[in-house]
């Protein structure tokens, strides 16, 4: 009590402040504001959570009139209608039962209090990444929270901490050994960070890498805490060391261990795991640079390595080989990789390639956008929910513009508009080019990938001509420069392209053959291609 | 009373000690890494690398273990701490540039670490990872028992530099000791001084397992026709190449994991092959390779029945 009374003045200081500057409220800054002023939800409303919803439904419909963008923007300035907004939106992807049923207990109904209280923290569970199993993620998170609820409380680092690991590890079903896991990787990262073990990148990782941070191979011994705990200390480098060849290849390649069993048979390290093990578990990194490996031991060495030491790194498969990449000021960096034909074992967005993951990249350096569109998209869920479609297509366009790169919520808003506007000519239309608008100038993979996933597919019925369908192709083809982060397999867009006109591809690659010409990253790739020729990967 | 004459007297007489016992002097810091090439100090070069903006513990080393027990154990060797930045500014640039001029240094795994270097700037030994994580006092010991083994070797080296033949060879060889890297041209030396191979010492330093018996067992890239070795053939190499003292026991050890592996592959008998796992213990029962064996007998040959 002493402690409200004494932060009275500090918190009027902080509500002018925020209500003086409407840019930086925007921004997201709203737990403070959240935590003080907005209207509490008591114990039995959450333990009433389908009531709850709908009241929360309600209170944020009565602030519209027309849905226009000008009203959206007046209703996402208010801290609190976007606290409402969060509320409502977990309700919905974790279940109204499933919350109720999370609130019957006294544990549950005080991780619900806390976490339903926070603006910024459901904001940063929902919009980083999927809500898949937010059911899970709560009890999870509870169980984080009954030993270490203090620590996750005060510190907002430990907050992105334990929400990343509940999530991912939720996400994934990481659930064996019922909590302990997670819990473990999460306690893991706290002692290193009171340590002061840690990079200082980790303290600075929002919630979208935090994530990829914690979610790294969960259910495999890499990912174990014998493993991290022995890189963090015998593998610590500054964050571009990991991305450094030299720095990082510390291992012996060796395809047969001293005793000629090859890395394919389990032999080859089976004799070695009782010496390595640590607590029970074996510690897969000092295991390897004793016996040896070969490109996936190395590049999970990396990986481990600036994972343990809070810096976000992810496997890569290419053919035939395993690459990896780590997360150097902002951008990915790719190590051990002797192709751009790569693709990431594990990600968040449910797209594997090296380009998407650039482009998440991309998108979530840009918070104040990120969170806009994911604001606006969730409204658009909302709408969609009650049955008013146009409403929901309208507020689905105002997502993509506040953030056009933002494919996330273009996949949100194109598998709505295929169950609901399936035959809309003119939407989808206008969703072929603005895809390729949006993303084809950096990221063209993700755009060609974005068409032939989410586009084409309910386009491609509604254009009955030939012509048509040619015009609708060449819209990407047009738009092609450059190849964005790395080459991409263009060949697979070709493929589907030529593929769809049937009998008539010739006259697709007659058009697409125009389309290219002259562009020097394409032309002579989509002439090989016409001949059969396959290009080196 | 004592006479001013007696204070000079008693200085001049510490002086003097301090000259003539290299130990008892403290180690010289140096400003750069090329100063302390030019110093060619008797103690060598000692050097902690740290992170200053990134590494917590690395910099808390700097005082509690650089500063306070290192620096003061480092005899009669030049001394630096040398910063690598993360992110660095064009100030921190400058910084490492003034201090890491004119020498690169060699892989190490982990900050921070203490990279031990002779006279000419190479590395003998390395202090990292959890080694330097440890207790302070145990770090310290650690450090002097390296610096130790290298005033060791120096001293044999100097003796072997005035040696000839065989006797030149085996000198060159006993400085290759066990916990510090051997001299920079031990193996040349001693080829030289040996040319038939008389002192087991070159073949010691060239010894490689993967050479000797590993690749021989099964494949030959460039001859994919050879004959792979029969059971009886690696038997006979491993009986040849551990007999006699030519190979350190942990090299031997290393024999033993080849032949027995192939063995284990070929189906060989279980008892027999449980008894070549007991004799790659008995070499040295407290290595990893004889652990490696306990677990191969566990596994492979129905465990200590």
């Amino acid at each position: 009590m002493n402690f409200v009374k004494k932060s009275v003045p500090a918190i009027i200081v902080l509500a002018t402040a925020l209500a003086a500057s409407p840019q930086v409220e925007h921004l997201g800054v709203c737990t403070a504001y959240a935590q003080e002023k907005a209207t509490p939800i008591l114990t039995y409303e959450w333990a009433k959570a389908d009531e709850l919803q709908k009241s929360l439904e309600s209170k944020i419909c009565a602030q519209f009139k027309t849905w226009s963008p000008s009203e959206t923007d007046k209703f996402l300035k208010s801290p609190e209608n976007r606290l409402t907004l969060a509320r409502w939106t977990f309700i919905e992807s974790a279940g109204a039962k499933n919350v109720s049923k999370f609130c019957a207990d006294s544990g549950g109904r005080k991780v619900m209090i806390k976490f339903g209280e926070d603006c910024d923290w459901l904001e940063g569970y929902l919009y980083s990444g999927p809500t898949k199993n937010a059911f899970i993620y709560m009890r999870i998170l509870k169980e984080i929270m009954r030993k270490n609820g203090k620590a996750v409380l005060s510190n907002p680092v430990m907050k992105r901490l334990a929400t990343a690991t509940a999530a991912e590890y939720s996400r994934n079903v990481w659930t064996k050994k019922g909590y302990d896991d997670a819990v473990a990787r999460y306690k893991y990262f706290e002692t290193s960070y009171e340590m002061g073990a840690l990079n200082p990148v980790f303290e600075t990782l929002d919630y979208n890498n935090m994530r990829i941070l914690c979610g790294w191979k969960g259910d495999n011994e890499f990912g174990n805490n014998a493993t991290l705990e022995w890189s963090r200390d015998n593998v610590k480098l500054t964050d571009a060391g990991y991305a450094s060849p030299t720095d990082i290849h510390q291992l012996y390649y060796r395809l047969h261990n001293v005793a000629g069993d090859s890395i394919h048979s389990k032999d080859y390290y089976e004799p070695f795991r009782k010496t390595f093990t640590h607590d029970g578990q074996v510690s897969m990194t000092e295991m390897s640079l004793a016996v040896g490996a070969v490109c996936g031991g190395i590049s999970h060495y990396g990986v481990a390595s600036a994972v343990a030491n809070g810096i976000p790194a992810i496997t890569m498969g290419e053919p035939g080989h395993c690459a990896f990449a780590v997360l150097v000021n902002g951008a990915w960096r790719d190590n051990n990789s002797i192709s751009w034909a790569r693709g990431t074992h594990w990600t968040i967005t449910e797209e594997h390639s090296w380009a998407f993951l650039n482009l998440t990249q991309d998108i979530y350096s840009d918070k104040a956008k990120a969170n806009d569109a994911f604001r606006k998209a969730a409204l658009a869920r909302l709408l969609g929910k009650r049955g008013d479609v146009n409403a929901a297509l309208s507020m689905y366009a105002q997502a993509i513009a506040a953030q056009p790169i933002n494919f996330i919520v273009w996949r949100r808003y194109l598998t709505y508009a295929k169950t609901n506007a399936a035959a809309n000519k003119a939407l989808w239309e206008k969703a072929n080019s603005d895809v390729v608008d949006a993303l084809a100038p950096k990221f063209p993979d993700c755009a060609a990938t974005t068409l032939m996933k989410h586009v084409y597919p309910t386009l491609l019925p509604l254009l009955t001509k030939d012509d048509e369908k040619i015009e609708a192709f060449m819209v990407i083809l047009n738009k092609l420069d450059s190849l964005g982060p790395a080459s991409w397999e263009f060949e697979k867009l070709w493929d589907f392209q030529s593929k769809a006109m049937g009998e008539n591809s010739a006259k697709y690659k007659d058009a697409a053959t125009k389309a290219l010409s002259g562009k020097k990253k394409y032309e002579k790739e989509f002439n090989d291609w016409k001949n059969g020729i396959e290009r080196k990967k | 009373m004592i006479s001013p004459k007696t204070i000079l007297l008693a200085f001049l007489g510490i002086a003097i000690l301090a000259i003539a016992s290299p130990q008892v002097l403290a180690a010289r810091e140096v400003k750069s890494m090329d100063a302390a090439k030019k110093a060619a100090p008797a103690d060598g070069i000692v050097v902690f690398v740290y992170g200053p903006n990134w590494d917590k513990r690395g910099t808390e080393l700097l005082k509690t273990l650089w500063e306070a027990k290192i620096k003061p154990a480092a005899g009669n060797a030049a001394v630096i701490a040398l910063p690598v930045y993360q992110s660095p500014s064009e100030k921190d640039k400058k910084k490492m540039e003034e201090k890491w001029t004119g020498w690169r240094a060699p892989k190490f795994f982990s900050y921070p670490c203490i990279l031990m270097l002779d006279d000419k700037a190479r590395k003998y030994a390395i202090i990292q990872g959890t080694e330097i994580l440890d207790d302070p006092a145990k770090v310290t010991a650690l450090f002097k028992a390296k610096l130790e083994l290298y005033r060791k070797q120096a001293k044999i080296v100097s003796q072997a530099e005035k040696a000839k033949g065989l006797r030149k060879a085996e000198l060159y060889g006993q400085a290759c000791i066990a916990g510090i890297d051997p001299p920079a041209d031990a193996l040349k030396q001693i080829k030289e001084s040996d040319p038939k191979g008389e002192t087991p010492y070159a073949k010691r330093l060239e010894f490689d397992v993967f050479k000797l018996m590993v690749e021989e067992q099964y494949y030959d890239d460039k001859n994919p026709g050879k004959k792979v070795m029969s059971v009886q053939e690696a038997l006979d190499r491993l009986k040849k190449l551990t007999e006699g003292d030519t190979y350190l026991p942990e090299q031997k050890q290393l024999l033993y994991a080849a032949t027995t592996g192939f063995l284990r592959r070929s189906k060989y008998d279980n008892d027999k092959l449980k008894k070549l796992y007991e004799e790659m213990i008995a070499l040295d029962p407290d290595s990893v390779l004889a652990e490696y064996a306990k677990e191969s007998i566990r596994i492979w040959c129905g465990g200590d029945k």
